[in-house]
């Protein structure tokens, strides 16, 4: 950070050099200085709202122009006060303890005393600031305001309106952060609430934010409604497996049931964030559906069984079946699982028939990205993507894909006006999903199916460009003789806005993104060559994401569930079956066994039709899983396997962040971690393996695979390692 | 120094909302003139006359004026602050309803002078009138090539006008709240300085906005046309020119007076006709925001900013309210309170909670239910709204209350104590706590 | 052996003889003056403060005054308190307000009848009463529920 200008200023009498413009409420913090605050939020803007509640009054004395001290006559919010050259601020004076008093009364003039049965009450600002800084009796004697009590603003949040002390951070929230402009005030002065429009449903992707931005419990969870009370609540850190944007979240458990999932700061990821599927969707750790005991199939029911059991059988069947063993899935497993899987694959049973992919093109876009930028899916780390000063979202539907990446692009809009190009299917910008249309500079609204043309219209764009050198004659071999007026046309979108937005990618600052539209379109090698080709035109070579979607994908890349690479990208020089190839061998009775990873295959992959015949047709499956699905209903064993809340472990995010995860509690000794599974079942065939825990398999990962060198169980700290680069990549 | 018209001069012509008529009564010549002129000379015209705003603070008009000015690469606004919600104050009304021209030329010098080529008159909600009197002025204005593109022949000079009406929101008067509610967002305040920028360098759109009271621009076609000096020449040393009073309440002839400023207050009374129904018992000198004064205070005040806050009131938007010996202070005050507590915006925890309070303790007052601590409970509430309020609102609020307080403490006390009326009259019925009606539960 | 016998029986005699004195002097004395009490059958008055066995109280309209607020589990030094809550609704009212406790277990093996408890309940709900007879067969017994810890419902007219 070169240009920062500094400045000298005194808080309460302590000399300190704080960055000019820096908010004082930021640099009292630098000193240890509380200042008591209810509507500051460091990640909301102030300009419009903030400052209100007035809680973080400060006396101020600012330096003139010629040298000397003037105080302000009136105390200052230090949440909004920029500091300047000179400025000398008092923090604990006798009039400011009784302005804060003064706040605090009016602020409790109509907010309820049922903080017994608030769901907010022993973690609430409001209680710690009162019991801090608060009168101690109220003076005001006449009737509190009153309106009926748990309000549902959406299923997953509870308004009770007599306690919101309108800080405004909700609003702020959904127009700074999240972007859907949900929340807004209704009425004015006393009267005063926060409400949806025409009190329709509050309908957000993030709203399970507020309750954790609310300073009181105005804004609480309906799922977690009267469920416990902090005090009664352990806490474990973890990371979301909604997605493979890979949150930091905290689970927070009660004996063996999670109650509830906040959100953990990690600046490189998700900063203080979650979305609604991460927030509310963890309840499967702890749902009565979860297996606690191996099952098989006899007589063609699943029944109970004993893990003794359970693994003689497997063990006696996949002897006979050695080499003609295949293995799916391992998207939702941790790093060490994974490794081991493939371990036990390749090395117990000898078979090369292992993929996590679930269709629908099995084109090695990967291997294909991987050869051009050394790089198998994001280019560019999250924290960088609120710098791109430019960024195309080629064929995603972003918001649902990739929750916290569009949380990042969005702030880069909102806060540093970066500029944001949208490609999307014509069907894909309906009412429902038009987050990133909102804030896209440009909408390319194509023809379904035309990704390809409109990609090439892009780049004819960016060549034709008169400022741009024609260089790289290769590059053009992509367009098929194609100009932009011809790609317009067949893709039905305006020539002018392909030439407009070319013209706004062409930045030394771009990123692209390629969603489900373009990794699923049969041409995808294609359409991300052609996108690679932009990247390289504007001086962005390697700035191209095609980010993953499920859980651990990225970590199952990364540590070869792919029949063409083993951990740490290593070619393999004689290529295993896919997926696809795998279930087609299933039906022709080709293959002996088949284990499915903890994955809900029959629902998951692209073709069910295929994937139940494969299931039918197999002699012997096994499965395991949490519950049972639909898949493990088809398989001849069943395996209860740990979640991410029973085990320490590690999983890969989107950007190659390795992450660790916490054990937070047992639900039953008769669930076992994956990777115990195979441990066990590889002594049984011949050949050992000793692993004591998950740390132990890290510490292998980290010998053995190069780019994980960095990622130790001691090194990974609280915010994760990024993956070392894999080597080679052309440009 | 007495009566003196200067904007409202021309206020009786039969006609003069026809753009001929204010032509021939030397309409428009100040806007010719200023063209003639440099932009800065302009505001070098404004800064000789020292005309201060007539909205209330009383900020001399130049320094916004060339603050806006400096600014060469954004564009510029140019915003009349019509919003005229202070109780006792009806200038602009009239201003606007009578004298529409006068504005219109006014705000077009300005814009000139500040290079600005977008203008709006933001005019409160309930002002139907006048804002249909400036539309027909901005019209015609337009017919005449006043308005519009290249104005008079100047190729550099552009200017458009439009009306915006508020929705019925006294904080929409307050500067910052006026350009929120302008760009179409709630009328709440927005950071100012220290902590924002000022307006003149970032306001509607983060652009740099000039926003003066209609009053003030009212003032700029007489300064260019009689010149910076004449203008100066009137008022006393520090507040120059004239001033507008809208006297109301007991008095003979309540009206719009426009006096030379230093004219001692109660001059105004005369002019006014004198109090009626009884002998004086206070006057509030500048709208419903300023401390009252008790009759004994008001000799020796002269209407001017300089001696109205030695005498610790307030100039302020000239709403001269008379009140006689029958006037209750405390249903005056909690009259006062309540307007304040439907009017907050409710964007900062004093002047939201704290209005509210204050109006329900009155209210508990002249309904027969005070306590003796109410009194000191009211001045202490009023010191932790004033000076801790996000906008001057709030502190709007607290000061007559305070100034009620000290210069009538006894009429509180007797209230308390008797339950009833120092000057006659029973207690008053309490106003209902008010249900919010939109309350629709979801499913 | 005489002086054997005399310190052997000496002192059996004397006892015997006070045993005898306080015998016929308890046949004779008033009742309120005899300190021992014929246990189980009569029961000593506890003092008004005592703090023995807890009770969960009830309203007068019957419904329970324990809104399931967890303070008392949060209060007690010995953690041996559980409380889950749930939402009234009107078709199943336990509580008044919004919240009551489906659950309320305290593990009577761990109590150390400190009375925090009663202190941090913000509704009266908990109230250490003179029970004091806590004995019981099985660890497991000693775990009492909220069934258990409940007054009856007392219908006043």
């Amino acid at each position: 950070m070169p240009d920062i200008e500094w400045v000298y200023i005194k808080i309460n009498g302590i000399a300190l050099k704080v960055p000019k413009g820096e908010m004082i409420i930021e640099s009292a913090k630098r000193i240890g200085v509380e200042i008591p605050f209810f509507c500051y939020h460091p990640r909301l803007s102030m300009k419009e709202g903030g400052a209100n509640c007035r809680m973080c009054l400060v006396e101020v004395a600012s330096r003139m122009p010629d040298g000397s001290l003037r105080k302000m006559p009136k105390p200052q919010t230090s949440c909004s006060l920029p500091a300047a050259e000179g400025m000398e601020i008092e923090t604990d004076t006798e009039a400011l303890n009784a302005d804060r008093r003064g706040v605090l009364e009016f602020l409790l003039i109509n907010h309820p005393l049922d903080c017994p049965i608030c769901d907010r009450g022993g973690e609430c600002p409001l209680q710690n600031n009162t019991m801090h800084y608060g009168p101690p009796t109220t003076r005001f004697i006449e009737e509190k305001r009153h309106f009926p009590k748990a309000y549902p603003l959406s299923q997953y949040v509870v308004f009770d309106r007599e306690r919101c002390i309108h800080c405004a951070r909700c609003t702020r929230f959904t127009r700074d952060i999240s972007g859907d402009e949900e929340l807004n005030f209704l009425w004015r002065g006393a009267d005063m609430e926060v409400a949806t429009f025409d009190h329709t449903e509050y309908n957000s992707r993030f709203s399970g934010n507020v309750i954790e931005l609310c300073p009181v419990g105005a804004l609480l969870s309906r799922p977690y409604r009267f469920k416990a009370r902090p005090w009664d609540l352990q806490s474990a850190k973890s990371i979301c497996t909604q997605c493979s944007n890979g949150c930091n979240i905290k689970l927070d458990y009660r004996l063996d049931r999670i109650h509830r999932v906040n959100a953990r700061l990690n600046e490189d990821v998700n900063e203080e964030w979650t979305c609604d599927k991460g927030k509310f969707g963890m309840d499967y750790i702890s749902d009565e559906s979860r297996l606690k005991t191996p099952m098989i199939r006899r007589n063609g029911e699943l029944s109970p069984a004993s893990w003794e059991e359970v693994l003689y059988l497997i063990a006696s069947e996949l002897k006979n079946a050695e080499g003609e063993v295949a293995g799916v899935g391992g998207a939702y497993s941790s790093n060490e699982d994974i490794y081991v899987f493939q371990k036990f694959m390749r090395e117990t049973l000898r078979s090369k028939h292992i993929d996590h992919r679930m269709g629908p093109n099995f084109q090695s876009y990967n291997s294909g990205l991987l050869k051009r930028f050394g790089c198998p899916a994001m280019g560019n780390p999250i924290a960088e993507l609120e710098d791109m000063k430019s960024t195309l979202i080629f064929g995603s539907n972003f918001v649902d894909e990739q929750p916290i990446l569009y949380l990042r692009v969005r702030k880069g809009w909102r806060f540093k006006r970066n500029k944001v190009v949208e490609a999307a299917p014509q069907g894909l910008i309906s009412e429902e999903i038009r987050h990133v249309t909102q804030f896209a500079e440009v909408s390319l609204n194509y023809k379904n199916g035309t990704e390809l043309p409109l990609a090439q219209g892009l780049l004819a764009a960016l060549f034709e460009d008169k400022g741009r050198p024609l260089g790289e004659q290769k590059l053009l071999s992509h367009l098929s003789g194609k100009n932009v007026a011809q790609c317009a046309s067949e893709t039905g979108v305006d020539e002018k806005d392909i030439r407009k937005a070319a013209e706004l990618l062409a930045t030394d600052k771009m990123c692209i993104f390629a969603g489900e539209y373009v990794t699923h379109s049969p041409d995808a090698t294609a359409i991300l060559e052609v996108l690679g080709d932009i990247a390289v035109l504007t001086g962005n070579a390697g700035n191209l994401n095609v980010p993953v979607s499920r859980n651990n994908e990225q970590g199952a890349m990364e540590l070869g569930i792919l029949p063409d690479m083993l951990p740490g990208y290593v070619e393999e020089q004689n290529p295993g079956m896919n997926t696809e190839e795998i279930l087609s061998a299933c039906v022709k009775e080709d293959l002996k066994a088949l284990w499915v990873m903890n994955t809900d295959l029959v629902k998951e992959y692209h073709n069910s039709d295929l994937a139940n015949s494969a299931m039918d047709a197999c002699p012997f499956v096994v499965v395991t899983a949490l519950a049972i699905t639909d898949t493990a209903a088809k398989a001849n064993v069943v395996l209860p396997v740990h979640s991410v809340a029973e085990k320490w472990g590690t999983f890969t995010n989107v950007e190659r962040r390795v992450q660790a995860f916490c054990k937070a509690f047992e639900i039953s000794p008769d669930i076992h971690a994956e990777w115990k599974v195979f441990s066990d079942l590889s002594s049984m065939l011949g050949s050992p393996m000793t692993y004591a825990d998950g740390k132990d398999i890290l510490n292998e990962i980290v010998k053995s695979v190069p780019t994980f060198a960095k990622c130790g169980p001691n090194t990974l700290g609280d915010e994760g390692v990024i993956l070392n680069p894999v080597a080679g990549g052309k440009e | 120094m007495a009566e003196l018209k200067l904007l409202l001069k021309y206020r009786d012509v039969p006609g003069i909302e026809n753009i001929d008529v204010w032509e021939s009564c030397g309409g428009y010549e100040g806007l010719k003139k200023a063209l003639t002129m440099e932009r800065s000379a302009v505001i070098d015209e404004m800064k000789i006359s020292a005309v201060r705003g007539r909205g209330g603070a009383g900020f001399p008009a130049w320094i916004k004026w060339s603050g806006v000015l400096k600014h060469t690469d954004a564009p510029h606004y140019l915003i009349c602050n019509g919003d005229e919600g202070e109780p006792g104050t009806f200038k602009d009304r009239e201003l606007m309803l009578k004298l529409a021209h006068q504005l219109v030329e006014g705000m077009i010098i300005a814009a000139y002078a500040t290079n600005t080529d977008k203008g709006y008159v933001y005019i409160r909600g309930e002002f139907v009138e006048p804002a249909k009197s400036v539309r027909k002025a901005i019209d015609q204005a337009y017919a005449k090539g006043y308005l519009g593109r290249g104005i008079l022949g100047r190729e550099d000079f552009n200017f458009d006008l439009y009306i915006h009406m508020g929705a019925g929101s006294y904080e929409c008067g307050e500067e910052t709240a006026l350009m929120s509610s302008l760009m179409g967002e709630r009328g709440q305040p927005r950071l100012k300085f220290p902590h924002g920028a000022l307006p003149v360098d970032a306001g509607v759109w983060d652009s740099p906005t000039l926003i003066n009271n209609v009053e003030t621009y009212s003032c700029a076609p007489h300064i260019l046309r009689n010149g910076g000096a004449w203008y100066a020449s009137m008022g006393t040393e520090r507040s120059k020119g004239t001033k507008i009073i809208s006297v109301s309440g007991h008095v003979k002839k309540p009206g719009n007076y426009e006096i030379e400023l230093g004219t001692p207050l109660m001059e105004v009374l005369d002019l006014a006709g004198g109090v009626i129904g009884g002998k004086l018992k206070a006057i509030i000198p500048g709208g419903s925001s300023v401390p009252i004064l008790p009759a004994e205070k008001c000799v020796g005040v002269n209407m001017d900013y300089e001696s109205c806050q030695a005498a610790g009131t307030m100039l302020g938007s000239g709403g001269f309210m008379v009140f006689n010996e029958k006037t209750d202070i405390v249903i005056l005050m909690r009259r006062t309170a309540e307007f304040y507590a439907h009017e907050s915006c409710g964007k900062c925890t004093p002047c939201r909670e704290g209005t509210r309070w204050m109006f329900k303790i009155l209210d508990r007052i002249v309904s027969g239910s005070g306590q003796p601590s109410d009194i000191d409970l009211l001045l202490n509430v009023c010191d932790q709204i004033d000076g801790r309020s996000y906008c001057p609102l709030g502190d709007a609020a607290a000061w007559p209350i305070r100034a009620g307080i000290k210069n009538f403490r006894e009429e509180f006390e007797y209230w308390i104590t008797h339950k009833k009326s120092p000057i006659g009259g029973d207690c008053v019925p309490p106003v209902p706590y008010r249900i919010n009606p939109a309350l629709i539960p979801l499913s | 052996m005489a002086e054997t016998l005399n310190r052997t029986f000496t002192p059996i005699a004397q006892g015997m003889a006070l045993t005898l004195k306080h015998y016929v002097k308890m046949l004779t004395a008033r009742k309120e003056n005899i300190a021992t009490f014929q246990y189980p059958e009569e029961r000593r008055e506890q003092f008004p403060r005592t703090r023995w066995r807890h009770v969960l109280t009830r309203y007068d309209n019957g419904l329970e005054k324990c809104i399931g607020c967890s303070l008392c589990a949060g209060a007690c030094p010995a953690r041996c308190i559980y409380v889950e809550a749930k939402e009234n609704t009107d078709e199943n009212r336990v509580s008044p307000g919004e919240r009551f406790a489906i659950k309320y277990e305290i593990n009577m093996l761990r109590c150390i009848f400190c009375g925090y408890c009663q202190e941090a309940c913000p509704t009266g709900a908990i109230v250490l009463r003179k029970d004091f007879e806590l004995s019981e067969y099985s660890r497991q017994d000693a775990l009492y529920t909220k069934e258990m810890l409940l007054e009856p419902i007392l219908m006043k007219k």
